[in-house]
């Protein structure tokens, strides 16, 4: 069989390759550092989401002082709503940022992102989180492993326009993750105190996952 | 952190020169495909202790791979190799050179994609779900790739490979 030969053959050519002595604990540093790195850009990130963050309640603490007819506040729950949207359009932003073809190709539409977002928040009080991801994939299986990892909650959620969908939670961590037509995507909200996350859904793939802030 | 290292010790130690020849076969360069495993062994300690729990560190080390390769590939800077560059000397009792050089001549020849397919189905011995997990395309898109490539390899080696499988 022409498959078995080539098999056989590439088999043959890659016993050949020119093996670099390489000790593990090199590939142990290196993994130490690649840690280090992912903590620090999550740390940076959650220092600028706060200075931000200050800035804003300053610059509207300044604004209301000189205001000459501030308007009334909104009755019932327009502070929530508007703090969700507040997220949603951060979580579409990071999915308009530039990324890989693969990222590119998915095309998720706005809504579905939207829609995934309003279920985060039913589990999640966006104020009292500050790192927030999304991840992408093309298929379900590339976000979402068969199992759930221990010391996570998983379980079946609706969102809409989606044709399945999975929440998990910590005590510091939510995900949702959601498939459409386009392709998957899970978005994720963690405490400000969880500097390295094992997260439940969307790995760690730079290429599948971005977070607000940076990360490698 | 103690016991993480020496899993992953041992894990390296088993598996290093298994995705250093597959890394190999997928850019054709001894350099890069060792820029790749370092990459793809470093994105694999960050994540060890899900990926373990998971039961899922070969596949997760076999995608680190790809995507590290895939990333290496879109880098302006990246070595360059023609088809024989980096071509190692074959031990006694090996095919000829001329059909070993062009199996490599074939293999580099070949898009990046269905080299890609060839590797992780051929020599990985992968199932074309596997694979297709592992690439982030469809199944459908892993079949014709492998269909495409063998033609071209077949073409390329018309003047050993079918005279052996025939």
């Amino acid at each position: 069989m022409d498959t078995e030969l080539l098999t056989e053959r590439l088999h043959l050519l890659a016993e050949d390759a020119p093996l670099p002595g390489t000790a593990a604990a090199h590939d142990i540093a290196r993994g130490r550092r690649r840690a280090r790195r992912r903590r620090t850009a999550i740390t940076t990130g959650v220092v600028a989401a706060c200075a931000v963050a200050g800035v804003a309640w300053t610059a509207a603490g300044d604004g209301a002082g000189h205001a000459a007819d501030p308007a009334p506040p909104v009755a019932g729950n327009g502070p929530a709503e508007s703090a969700g949207d507040e997220l949603a359009d951060r979580v579409v932003v990071l999915g308009e940022q530039p990324g890989s073809p693969e990222w590119e190709r998915l095309a998720i539409p706005e809504a579905s992102v939207r829609a995934t977002v309003a279920v985060l928040q039913q589990h999640a009080d966006p104020s009292s989180y500050r790192i927030l991801a999304l991840g992408a994939g093309r298929a379900w299986a590339d976000l979402v492993p068969g199992t759930c990892p221990a010391a996570w909650t998983c379980s079946p959620v609706a969102v809409d326009g989606a044709a399945q969908a999975m929440l998990a939670e910590t005590d510091d961590v939510v995900q949702v993750a959601a498939e459409f037509p386009e392709g998957s995507i899970v978005v994720t909200i963690a405490a400000d105190d969880v500097h390295d996350v094992d997260l439940a859904y969307g790995g760690d793939d730079a290429d599948r996952i971005r977070f607000e802030g940076g990360r490698d | 952190m103690a016991r993480r290292d020496e899993a992953f010790a041992a894990y390296v130690a088993q598996r290093r020169p298994q995705l250093f020849r597959a890394a190999w076969l997928l850019c054709g360069d001894p350099h890069r495909a060792e820029d790749i495993v370092q990459t793809a062994l470093a994105k694999l300690y960050v994540a060890w202790p899900r990926a373990e729990r998971a039961q899922s560190v070969d596949a997760y080390v076999r995608r680190a791979l790809v995507n590290s390769h895939i990333d290496e590939s879109r880098r302006p800077w990246r070595r360059e190799s023609s088809a024989g560059d980096d071509l190692p000397e074959r031990g006694v009792g090996a095919p000829a050179v001329e059909e070993y050089d062009a199996l490599w001549a074939a293999l580099r020849a070949l898009p990046p994609g269905q080299r890609r397919v060839v590797v992780l189905r051929h020599w990985w011995g992968l199932s074309v779900e596997e694979t297709a997990a592992d690439l982030g395309i469809g199944a459908g898109t892993v079949k014709s790739q492998t269909s495409a490539a063998l033609a071209a390899l077949r073409t390329a080696l018309a003047d050993d490979l079918t005279k052996e499988s025939t």
